[in-house]
């Protein structure tokens, strides 16, 4: 029975996915969690407990505990019926190594995993042997997004929540995933928050507050930038009122989603492949890759095993908002290196557009990282798999880099001596492209270091949200932005409330710098 | 005035005065077109796909309208209407979509003689109100005592969304589903009939479960399956200990103090479970034939469900919030909030508990119940769409109930009551109209007959030999409607062919201001530009 994994395991964390961009990460971060649950020798000693986020079915398969939702015509099937349906193959470990072997690189080739991948995520994402799980893990709202009335993104998402039978469908689904839980611990949200699947997020969130728990910890990851999704058929406005749209989108979600989770990671700008911006939309496939890996990182401080774990999500939480603070919005640097590279690199450093890069050094409030496969280099030489060491071998690449003025804010660290291993092909980047020595039989491995941190540069971005919210929305000056508020019924009340609560957030985090007020 | 905007917003694209009305008149013809098949209970199915081949069959015009990918914003703005045409009444999308369309139609033609749209519109203003004082005339109160008045307006609603065998079978469900949850002097909530589905054999052996069905099933592989007499504790205690936040080795300094937090919360936690196990002693004592079945809102952790499993008690976590009100409803007691409150009165009984499994999915009936006012329809079926269509089949049939019981009246189906608006209209009010106006209340009438001819040529029928033998009747002052089966005017009180009051009211306010509104657009703007990148 599940009560010994009760005396010695973390307990279970929760996934959902909202909308097409989370989804897209979610599907790589399952299939990362996958091929690694896939390399555990049987029997023998792993260095992570991944029922944390796999449940285990009557048939005593691994599946992930986590529900996908789109907007039907966003995945290759829909109302998926399971097996019967002819689903594009999923990826498997036997079709990787081939393609490998063939120094397959780059894009999706006829015979590689996800064959047939025309842009949807169900295409390539792990769904048991022949697509099985998917009627169980994935559901597709009805209808079109189409934005040709007052509402904008999220307003639509209002509107499809405003149907009784969507809201309890998708509750019902938390509902199951979270009957299966024997020691439920929090929840991680993907969420598309900037479209109409912001709202369903913050609807979400109230549910589970009301139905499931007070108390356990939320973590939103917020997919903007990159993972966009377009939704609007038609967008036909003026500057100032999409400008007021999008506005009030972040604003709302600011509001509504950092105020109610325990940390809300905001994905901006945060990594574009070689060709730009205008590229990042068609290589979603490849961004999100690099997302999952970030995202896998949230939750790998509780589950490693004994010594080296950090506790519960609940401890990952605390120690990333040490004063419990209002405000959860928390950004993040990513950086990865290129397995068994003797000039191990950070090669990719990439911020939110909440916290740009060369932000992030400043005025931190509080840290927690997270290492993956990280080499000590020097001569003590081996990889970092301790907490201590992670420490270490921070510090010591702080002092060459001539850094020495590492701030006393509180820092926590996860280290895991197993790089992620790599499912698939990875962002068709050069430094990133796959390794001739890759150590693995059937992938290869990426190491990285993240960086959750809370800073100045966050606050900075409230206050121009604050700013820009009272600009446009407080006191509309166009009639254009008038009749959307009104469409989206924000009366000047509701405003005045969203603006105070943007605003105590605001100050909340100018007074909450950790140096300033340490002694009261 | 096509310039005065493009000074006010140089990227502004227009379209003048008559292209703009018969765009519109375009787009309404055009939806028109797409739903009119639909009408009736010989109207035909349409099948959704999805962009990648995903499928949904349908009749229903309400779930159409929602899942097509309509992008004409006229088209869009009458979808609208129909949508909350069944938001309101939960019947009546079509109709609505036809009325509007054949208004416009209507209109269409007096536009091209030079008519101004104003004064049809005026026209539409006088025929509403004298259709709704017309209502009230024809309305047939109902008997709410009477089981069989109740399933004919069952059956006509269930017969326009499914074939006569399964909607046949579905109407006695759906009919004692209604009478169940009844409460003399109380508004009716349908919530308190659940609708639980099982991919499982066929639509036909959907049925009404007396008591409730729950999704989910006992955590314990010891647990009984199969349990008579049982005692139903309905509860929302939290019996499993917050591990994630006292485990944590975060709030503690020594290992020891984090022992002791951890044990007392544990002994906190198995508290709550000992008491629950006490009040099962109290009611079962050593009756091996009684049973004790704990259902609770929150959580139960496996030493919990050690703990009870250990004392002959079956346990369900993490019920639904609605269904503790249910089964409240249906097997008496009252939602435990706390273990204070444990009584023997909180708790409730039914017959039997048991356990079905399908594949990955449990399902627990909790069925035999004594004076149940909440149920469960159990809808089977073979693939995803035939359960979703019977489920909204369903939800109409419930609401055509409701309607009936909230109204005290029903109308005439079948045609009946737009034939005899009609002639109400072409005999009378248009005589008590002055001027131009009463082309309006013309076309107005014209438009109504759209409802009889495509019930006739959806069943294969002339629509204008039909129509030529329904006026006939109604002339000659019998009020009959068109029978799809033998294509020749038949009564529909006989019949028992009956529509909703609400939905009629509703479609005769709705209908006529969209079309108003339409015709009057004498400009259509596209401003702005694409600002997004594509
Ligand atoms: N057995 C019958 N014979 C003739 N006409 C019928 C019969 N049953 C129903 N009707 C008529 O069919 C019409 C209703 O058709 P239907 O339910 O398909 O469309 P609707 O109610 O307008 O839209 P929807 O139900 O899709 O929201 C009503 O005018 C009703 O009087
Ligand atoms: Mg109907």
């Amino acid at each position: 029975m599940a009560s010994v994994k009760g005396e010695g395991g973390a307990g279970e964390v929760v996934t959902l996915q909202l909308g097409g961009g989370a989804n897209h990460v979610g599907s790589h971060l399952w299939n990362l969690v996958l091929e690694e649950e896939a390399h555990r020798s049987p029997g023998g000693a792993t260095s992570q407990d991944l029922s944390v986020l796999l449940a285990e079915t009557k048939t005593g398969e691994r599946q992930p505990r986590t529900a996908c939702f789109d907007l039907s015509g966003t995945v290759g099937t829909s109302y998926g019926s399971g097996s019967e349906e002819s689903a594009a193959e999923t990826w498997s470990t036997d079709r990787l190594s081939v393609s490998l072997a063939e120094g397959g690189h780059g894009r999706w080739t006829g015979d590689e995993a996800g064959a047939g991948y025309r842009g949807y995520w169900d295409e390539y994402m792990n769904l048991g042997h022949q697509g099985r799980w998917r009627s169980q893990l994935i559901t597709c709202f009805p209808g079109t997004w189409h934005g040709v009335n007052a509402f904008d993104c999220y307003g639509d998402g209002i509107e499809l929540f405003s149907r009784q039978d969507v809201r309890e469908g998708a509750f019902d689904r938390v509902r199951h995933l979270v009957e299966r839980c024997d020691y439920l611990q929090g929840f991680q949200i993907l969420a598309d928050d900037l479209s109409g699947f912001g709202h369903i997020c913050s609807e979400m969130i109230l549910h589970i507050r009301d139905e499931v728990t007070q108390s356990r910890p939320l973590a939103v990851v917020g997919l903007r930038g990159p993972f966009a999704q377009d939704y609007t058929v038609q967008s036909n406005r003026s500057e100032t009122k999409q400008a007021a749209l999008d506005c009030i989108n972040r604003a709302w979600a600011t509001y509504r989603l950092s105020e109610a989770s325990d940390a809300h990671i905001v994905l901006d700008n945060c990594w574009f492949p070689p060709g730009g911006e205008s590229q990042a939309r068609t290589e979603l496939y490849e961004t999100s890759a690099l997302a999952a890996c970030l995202v896998d990182s949230l939750t790998l401080g509780c589950r490693l095993f004994d010594s080296a774990s950090l506790g519960s999500l609940r401890d990952i939480m605390t120690r990333l908002n040490p004063r419990g603070k209002k405000c959860a919005l928390a950004a993040c640097a990513y950086g990865v290196v290129k397995q068994g590279d003797p000039e191990a690199e950070v090669v990719l450093r990439s911020a939110t557009r909440v916290c740009p890069a060369s932000k992030l050094d400043k005025g931190t409030q509080s840290e927690y990282y997270v290492l993956r496969g990280l080499q000590k280099g020097g001569e003590a030489g081996g990889t970092i798999s301790t907490e201590r060491e992670a420490q270490d071998w921070f510090v010591s690449q702080w002092m060459e880099g001539g850094g020495g003025q590492m701030g006393p804010c509180p820092r926590s660290f996860a280290s895991c001596g197993t790089p992620h291993l790599v499912p698939a092909h990875y962002p068709s980047t050069k430094i990133l492209s796959p390794s001739a020595r890759a150590p693995v039989q059937g992938g290869f491995s990426l190491a990285s270091m993240v960086r959750f941190s809370k800073c100045d540069a966050l606050g900075n971005e409230l206050a121009s949200l604050c700013e820009n919210f009272k600009r446009v929305c407080v006191k509309p000056g166009s009639p254009s932005v008038f009749s959307v508020l009104e469409g989206w019924d924000l009366g000047a009340e509701d405003r005045l409330e969203m603006m105070e609560t943007l605003e105590t957030m605001r100050s909340e985090w100018a007074g909450g710098n950790f140096f300033d007020d340490d002694d009261d | 005035m096509a310039a005065a905007v493009k000074q006010v917003n140089a990227h502004a694209e227009t379209m003048g005065s008559q292209a703009a009305l018969f765009m519109n008149i375009n787009a309404a013809k055009g939806l028109l077109e797409v739903m009119r098949t639909n009408l009736g209970p010989r109207g035909t199915i349409k099948m959704l796909v999805g962009g990648a081949g995903d499928i949904k069959l349908t009749k229903d015009g309400n779930v159409l309208l929602r899942e097509m990918q309509i992008q004409n914003p006229t088209a869009v703005m009458i979808a609208r209407t129909a949508v909350a045409q069944d938001d309101i009444t939960g019947d009546g999308t079509t109709t609505t979509v036809l009325m509007i369309g054949e208004l416009l139609k209507q209109a269409e033609k007096y536009l091209n003689e030079g008519l101004h749209p104003r004064v049809l519109v005026e026209g539409f203003e006088i025929a509403k109100k004298a259709a709704l004082a017309y209502i009230d005339t024809v309305k047939k109160p109902i008997d709410s005592s009477d089981r069989e008045q109740l399933r004919c307006v069952a059956y006509t609603s269930l017969r326009t969304k499914l074939q006569e065998q399964i909607a046949n079978q579905l109407t006695d469900n759906v009919t004692d589903a209604v009478l169940t949850i009844r409460v003399p002097n109380e508004p009716l909530d349908l919530h308190m009939v659940e609708i639980m589905h099982m991919k499982h054999k066929m639509a036909t052996d959907t049925r009404l479960v007396n008591g409730l069905v729950l999704d989910h099933g006992a955590r314990h592989p010891d647990m009984k399956k199969y349990n008579e007499n049982c005692f139903i504790l309905t509860c929302n205690i939290s019996l499993e200990y917050e591990k994630s936040e006292v485990n944590s080795g975060f709030f503690y300094s020594s290992a020891d103090q984090r022992e002791k937090m951890v044990a007392a919360e544990r002994m906190y936690t198995d508290e709550r479970v000992h008491k629950i196990i006490d009040l099962k002693n109290k009611v079962c004592g050593d009756d091996p034939n009684k049973s004790f079945v704990v259902i609770n809102q929150k959580g139960i952790d496996p030493l919990s469900l050690d703990l009870l499993v250990q004392n002959g008690i079956v346990g369900l976590r993490r019920a639904k919030k609605r269904n503790m009100e249910r089964l409240i409803l249906a097997c008496g007691g009252v939602a435990v909030n706390s273990v204070e409150e444990l009584t023997p009165e909180s708790l409730g009984y039914a017959d039997k508990v048991y356990e079905h499994v399908i594949g990955e999915d449990k399902y627990t009936f909790v069925e035999g119940v004594k004076n149940p006012h909440s149920c469960t329809l159990l809808i089977k079926g073979p693939h995803d769409h035939t359960i979703a269509q019977v489920k909204e089949a369903i939800r109409d049939g419930l609401r055509a109930i409701k309607n009936t019981l909230d109204d005290g009246h029903v109308i005439p189906g079948a045609g009946a009551f737009e034939v005899g608006l009609h002639t109400h209209l072409k005999n009378e009010v248009v005589k008590t109209v002055e001027g131009r106006a009463r082309l309006g209340v013309e076309a107005f009438a014209e438009a109504l007959l759209i409802v009889p001819k495509t019930l006739a040529s959806n069943s294969g029928n002339d629509p204008q030999e039909a129509l030529i033998s329904l006026q006939n009747e109604h002339e000659k002052g019998s009020m009959l409607g068109f029978d799809v089966e033998t294509g020749e005017p038949t009564d529909p009180t006989l019949s028992g062919i009956y529509d909703n009051l609400i939905v009629k009211k509703q479609i005769i306010q709705s209908s006529p201001i969209v079309a108003s509104q339409l015709l009057l657009v004498d400009e259509v703007i596209r401003a702005g530009r694409n600002m997004r990148p594509r």
